[in-house]
């Protein structure tokens, strides 16, 4: 099976794209523009937040591999789109429904879980109980190192 | 001071706070697993993808709710 970020990240794009399309064509023709506009905010801000991670977790890894200091997260710019998309909310009362901007923001963190967990669920599926040992490590391991000592 | 503006500002506090401690330890052991295993980055990188998602979810929900409140929107 492909490694974990490979797997999931046509997956979580495909979603992203369905997810905005969706509000998209509600805000286009619908008159529930208030509630779509939130959805799309907060659906916009939660997923900029999940790239964000991404990236820096990422940049952090070579970082760390090649041998450099390693940097930080930067949680603060995340923290400043969330306070950005309140203060859209705040400003523009009447474009963007404040109760579906803070539901839509936990979008991007329920579909990260939603992806990696079915990605785990087929990994258990698919490999072999020898394969799984190997990349998981299991309680054999330790039993063997006791009974060799 | 009204006790709505209290009340945003112990959200968003408590919440920074929570995350800022959650998050350095969770990326403390992911540098700790990456120094020690180089080559166990792909395995470490999801699970510290998921737990970190899970742990920032909750801040910036109270980040959230904590300006809504405090601009007086909510409450």
């Amino acid at each position: 099976m492909k490694p974990l970020v490979t797997w999931a990240k046509p997956k979580m794009i495909g979603a992203a794209i369905v997810y905005l399309l969706t509000f998209g064509l509600i805000w286009l023709l619908t008159p529930m523009k208030a509630p779509a506009a939130g959805c799309l905010l907060g659906g916009l801000i939660s997923l900029y937040n999940i790239y964000h991670l991404y990236f820096r977790m990422k940049i952090v890894g070579l970082r760390i591999r090649s041998g450099a200091k390693p940097a930080g997260l930067h949680m603060t710019v995340r923290v400043l789109t969330v306070l950005f998309g309140a203060l859209m909310v705040y400003r523009f009362p009447a474009r963007f429904d404040y109760r579906f901007f803070v539901l839509s923001l936990l979008f991007g963190y329920l579909l990260l879980i939603l992806v990696v967990s079915i990605y785990y669920l087929k990994k258990r599926n698919t490999t072999s109980p020898n394969e799984r040992r190997e990349t998981l490590g299991s309680d054999s391991e330790s039993a063997f190192s006791r009974n060799d000592v | 001071m009204s006790l709505a503006v209290l009340a945003g500002g112990i959200m968003i506090a408590f919440g920074a706070l929570a995350a800022g401690i959650g998050n350095g330890v969770l990326f403390s052991r992911y540098l700790e697993g990456i120094s020690r295993q180089p080559e166990a980055q792909g395995t470490l990188f999801g699970q510290s993808m998921i737990a970190l998602g899970l742990v920032e979810a909750l801040p910036v929900i109270s980040i959230a709710f904590g300006i809504l409140v405090l601009f007086g929107i909510i409450g």
